[in-house]
């Protein structure tokens, strides 16, 4: 159909001429007064002068009167209405302000909510500004009743008034954890026109009757709006659901079995009554911090894997046949399979209506999820290595906690012999560059992990490896897929990682500016002349920067102290036993080979340890240089 | 604006209004009973309006309003064939064509065929059918996009090529 062929057909439509001459009889006629309105003025006399939206108010203010039949009971809603109580809101609408309920929830109407509760099947709490409803209100007659005149009946529309929490601009959502039944204001309405206000604040409650003269009309008004809003949400929430969204919404109607296969479809693990409350705290877990973080893949872009565990959940009320893998199966509600490569398929079978939906975990969902079900020989069964991973594995393997600017990289030939420091440059384009290439699985037990790596919200191996440390348990590292791109690896991660520069360890610091300080041994060593040109120079012949690690620190009982103090600094007495020593530098050297550098900032003290790897010469050799 | 009687209003609007309401149903004597079930209501009730264009998104959304109170009450005969006396009476002919849209429409659920008729027909944008309506404009915008892909789904089931 082509849009001017709707055109055309509605273009034809037009009001017969016999329709047309029914319509301007009628409307030039005094509209018909309706029987409701008749019924509850036929004991009194009513004056009532014509109605236009502020003009009725006005015209009321003047000459409107009911003159009350029962005693007591009968008020009158405009007989309060004078100049002085005709309030006119922001948006240029009048409304009177004459003490009633109505009123002091009008006077603030900005501040509210109007809140519905609609029961048909299922809750549909909706919420909106309620501009339909002041509308109706300021705009149509309705008359306040005592108790004893006030009918209600079978039906009614009850809408609740709540202040303001949020302010977002949009004018329906959904409510979550409130009480939909909270209020400040409470208005219900009867299908025969009888309307009743509640009113609560911190210290008192209060009601009032009220009659539309219109009585069926203004109820199937009031009914329209909380259906169209009902509508409006059943609409857009359903249909603007994912697969993944209703299950996770109907979590607790069903009952689930579990089965989990390997790449050969050769069962492994079933659990047949699931308790599937862990399965759903992953899956909240998951989506914690991003409701929107299942996104629905394209069908190019669904791969299905090689192990896959498949959760079934199914009417609990139903008849259950008896379960058996290769008999007869309950007729599932939802079917949730996944595959080792975290791509999974979602199948909904609802009152003979089928949807799938395909979707994938950024995170190694199918031992996640397995693990909470299977034991660990089972999970490791499971856990294929060398399956293929994905992108966003490996975008996913950086801990989200890490700053991306500095890293330590260590180089391990077998033996621990220090980290150096890191600078990091485009730490994201790093990341982009290493998921561009290709990667599976491999065991974390693998030694060449820990070969040359980079500590990097990762552990990236120099030999092809990442391991991730993005937090929890991880049963399995990347290797890279193919040998022929460890180059092209390597060359990314040195255009990423820059070692620093030696300028920064302690020693570099105090070579930078050693002629700014002097050099003392410890008190306990009897002293030639230091000459500190001469140490300088001797200490210049040996990796003073190098650092290693606790484990490989071999201290002893025989130490050589240097001290390196700022020229001019006084009071250069000390004691070398628990006394404050005032250096910038103290270098100690012990018959083992270790030494360490530590640097006083102004109190703030920064340890390296290192090794000479010399069995005690330089210690000698200090000795022999300095000491008597 | 000139006048804010009932009767200037149908002067101006009725077909509009019949036209809105016969979008929504595909009915013809179903529209015919909202058109004047809209304008007695607002003889009964006199509004203000502001302008012209103000009086007739009124009428609208009244109209659509009470389609959807219709449908409601399951009164409404979606698939009525147009009645032959009727048909003659009206200064218009519909072809057999005129025939299956306007039962391709009057099958549409009220959400889209409103919204699809004020933009289409009366081309309003979607923050002024939002206005109308009452709803969000990303609800309209919605709406729209599924309304129309559901007329087309309907239309090609039956071997029509939804031309845009």
């Amino acid at each position: 159909m082509r849009p001017n062929e709707y055109d055309d057909l509605l273009k034809k439509i037009r009001c017969s001429d016999d329709f047309r001459s029914r319509m301007q009889e009628k409307l030039s006629a005094e509209p018909s007064v309706e029987p409701e309105f008749e019924e509850i003025i036929s004991d009194r006399v009513e004056v009532i002068t014509p109605k236009r939206r502020w003009g009725r108010i006005a015209a009321a203010a003047a000459a409107f009167v009911i003159i009350g039949g029962a005693a007591g009971g009968t008020a009158y809603h405009f007989s309060k209405v004078n100049s002085d109580n005709v309030i006119t809101d922001k948006d240029g609408n009048k409304f009177v302000d004459d003490g009633s309920i109505y009123a002091a929830l009008r006077k603030n109407k900005d501040s509210y909510f109007m809140k519905s509760l609609y029961v048909n099947g299922g809750e549909v709490v909706t919420m909106s500004l309620g501009d339909e409803f002041y509308d109706y209100m300021d705009n149509n007659e309705s008359s306040e009743v005592s108790e004893d005149e006030f009918n209600d009946s079978k039906e009614s529309v009850v809408f609740y008034f709540t202040p303001m929490a949020v302010d977002d601009g949009q004018n329906s959502f959904l409510l979550s954890d409130e009480d939909p039944e909270s209020y400040d204001f409470r208005f219900e309405i009867y299908d025969n026109g009888c309307y009743k206000w509640n009113e609560k604040t911190e210290d008192s409650e209060r009601v009032s009757y009220h009659r539309f003269e219109n009585g069926e009309d203004a109820y199937n008004y009031f009914l329209s709006i909380q259906l169209s809003g009902a509508i409006t949400y059943v609409l857009t929430k359903t249909e603007n659901n994912s697969l993944i969204d209703d299950l996770m919404g109907s979590r607790d109607m069903y009952s689930a079995y579990l089965t989990a296969e390997d790449e050969n479809n050769t069962l492994i693990f079933q659990s047949l009554e699931l308790d599937t409350s862990s399965f759903f705290r992953y899956l909240d877990e998951y989506t914690e911090n991003d409701e929107d973080r299942f996104k629905e893949l394209m069908p190019g872009e669904y791969q299905p894997g090689g192990c896959s565990l498949t959760i079934e959940f199914y009417d609990e009320e139903k008849e259950k046949t008896n379960y058996s893998y290769t008999g007869a199966n309950p007729t599932y509600n939802y079917k949730f399979k996944l595959y080792d490569n975290s791509c999974f398929i979602l199948t909904s079978n609802i009152g003979g209506k089928e949807r799938a939906a395909y979707y994938r975990f950024e995170t190694p969902a199918f031992i996640d999820i397995l693990s909470l079900y299977a034991e660990d020989d089972i999970v490791e069964r499971l856990n294929k290595m060398g399956r293929d991973a994905s992108k966003t594995e490996i975008l996913s393997a950086f801990n989200e906690d890490y700053n991306g600017e500095s890293a330590k990289f260590r180089k391990d030939s077998g033996q621990f012999t220090g980290d150096t420091n890191v600078t990091v440059s485009d730490f994201d384009g790093l990341k982009d560059e290493l998921a561009s290439l290709e990667w599976v699985t491999c065991d974390v037990s693998d030694e060449n992990i820990y070969k040359d790596f980079y500590i990097a919200g990762a552990i990236i191996g120099r030999n092809g490896y990442i391991y991730s440390q993005s937090g929890g348990t991880h049963y399995f590292a990347y290797k890279l897929k193919n040998d022929s791109d460890i180059e092209t690896f390597r060359e990314i991660l040195d255009s990423h990682f820059t070692e620093n520069s030696e300028e920064t360890s302690i020693y570099s610091k105090l070579i930078a500016d050693k002629e700014s300080y002097t050099v003392d041994l410890s008190d306990d060593i009897k002293k030639k002349d230091i000459d500190k040109d001469r140490l300088f120079e001797y200490l210049d012949n040996y990796d003073m920067s190098s650092e290693i690690g606790p484990g490989e620190f071999v201290p002893s009982d025989k130490i050589i102290t240097v001290f390196f103090r700022k020229i001019g600094e006084a009071d250069k007495k000390y004691s070398y036993v628990g006394a404050n020593e005032k250096y910038a530098y103290k270098l100690v050297i012990y018959d083992s080979g270790a030494f360490t550098w530590t640097e006083n900032d102004n109190g703030k003290y920064k340890l390296t340890m290192h090794s000479f790897a010399d069995d005690g010469k330089v210690y000698q050799d200090i000795l022999d240089m300095f000491a008597e | 604006m000139n006048d804010n009687s009932a009767l200037y209003a149908f002067n101006k609007f009725g077909d509009t209004i019949l036209r809105a309401a016969f979008a929504m149903t595909g009915s013809y004597p179903e529209a015919e009973d909202i058109t004047q079930e809209v304008f007695l209501t607002l003889h009964a009730k006199p509004q203000d309006f502001e302008s012209d264009e103000h009086m007739k998104a009124w009428l609208l959304r009244t109209a659509i309003n009470r389609c959807r109170n219709l449908r409601k009450s399951a009164r409404m005969r979606r698939d009525t064939p147009l009645d032959e006396a009727l048909a003659n009476t009206l200064s218009c002919e519909f072809t057999p064509r005129d025939n299956e849209i306007r039962e391709r429409i009057a099958k549409l659920p009220e959400r889209y065929s409103s919204v699809i008729f004020l933009y289409y027909y009366e081309e309003y944008n979607i923050r002024e059918i939002a206005s109308i309506l009452g709803k969000s404009e990303n609800t309209v915008s919605s709406l729209l996009q599924r309304g129309r892909k559901k007329l087309k789904t309907e239309l090609e089931k039956e071997g029509y090529i939804y031309e845009t």
